[in-house]
């Protein structure tokens, strides 16, 4: 049993492994993207919400165990203000994404188009 | 037939990005607060929250704009990486990951021109509740 923690969470998804999609449908509520981005729809934040609720309370639950009654602990975790912030993970995501779409493009032309075409837009 | 094997190698398939999700969440302070008191175990001492730029640490004198913006992103793609690759490689493969860090940088200096970047982040201090 322990009097004080200190603890730094950047991230709190225990469930991950179990559950990559987050329970995000098969048609991929989030599709196209690896994380919130500020132009998500609101059944893309509630998912990931619903996870962090789920997670955290497990966190709680697991080191009130290990602590004595009257035991502290200090958390040090990132948080959304009223002063909307873009996160490093939505700028990951963004950069993942125009990877796809810049090949994606490429592919298309490929398949409509003769080599000599081809050659001509890669000039 | 050719091309088409050539392009399929491309960097990034849909479906990886579709059934991905980078496994992190911003809650903000009433959802944390409301877990708490769910929860039921701790009491909140105190908190505070403590706006921090992306590239904190990297310069000492702590004046942000005194330094290339190149430089910047280099600082923030070396601690991102160190941070996710892990994760993405083990979606994404480990190939990509150079690219991938080279465009993130890219993508942070455009960033940097147009927006602060900075962090939220919250101190809290919490106290066991005596049953």
């Amino acid at each position: 049993m322990f009097d004080l923690f200190w603890v730094l969470i950047y991230s709190l998804y225990v469930d991950y492994v179990q559950d990559p999609f987050l329970g995000l449908s098969k048609e991929a509520l989030n599709k196209g993207n690896c994380h919130i981005l500020t132009t998500s729809p609101p059944s893309v934040y509630t998912t990931f919400l619903k996870q962090f609720q789920k997670d955290f309370e497990l966190f709680l639950k697991s080191r009130s165990e290990e602590l004595v009654p009257g035991g502290a602990m200090v958390l040090v975790l990132l948080v959304k203000t009223e002063t909307p912030r873009r996160s490093l993970w939505e700028a990951v995501s963004i950069t993942l994404t125009d990877m796809f779409l810049e090949v994606n493009n490429f592919f298309f032309i490929n398949t409509s188009g003769c080599l000599l075409e081809l050659i001509a837009f890669e000039i | 037939m050719k091309y088409k094997a050539y392009t399929l190698q491309g960097l990034v398939e849909e479906e990886k990005i579709d059934s991905f999700n980078i496994p992190t969440y911003e809650a903000t302070m009433e959802e944390i607060r409301h877990v708490i008191r769910e929860e039921g175990s701790f009491f909140i001492q105190e908190s505070e929250i403590v706006i921090v730029p992306w590239d904190e640490g990297r310069n000492e004198d702590g004046d942000e704009f005194s330094v290339d913006e190149n430089i910047r992103a280099e600082f923030i793609a070396s601690y991102a990486r160190a941070a996710m690759e892990p994760l993405l490689a083990a979606k994404f493969g480990t190939k990509i990951m150079n690219e991938l860090f080279i465009r993130f940088r890219k993508k942070v200096v455009e960033l940097m021109k147009v927006e602060r970047l900075e962090y939220a982040n919250l101190m809290i201090s919490l106290t066991k509740i005596c049953s």
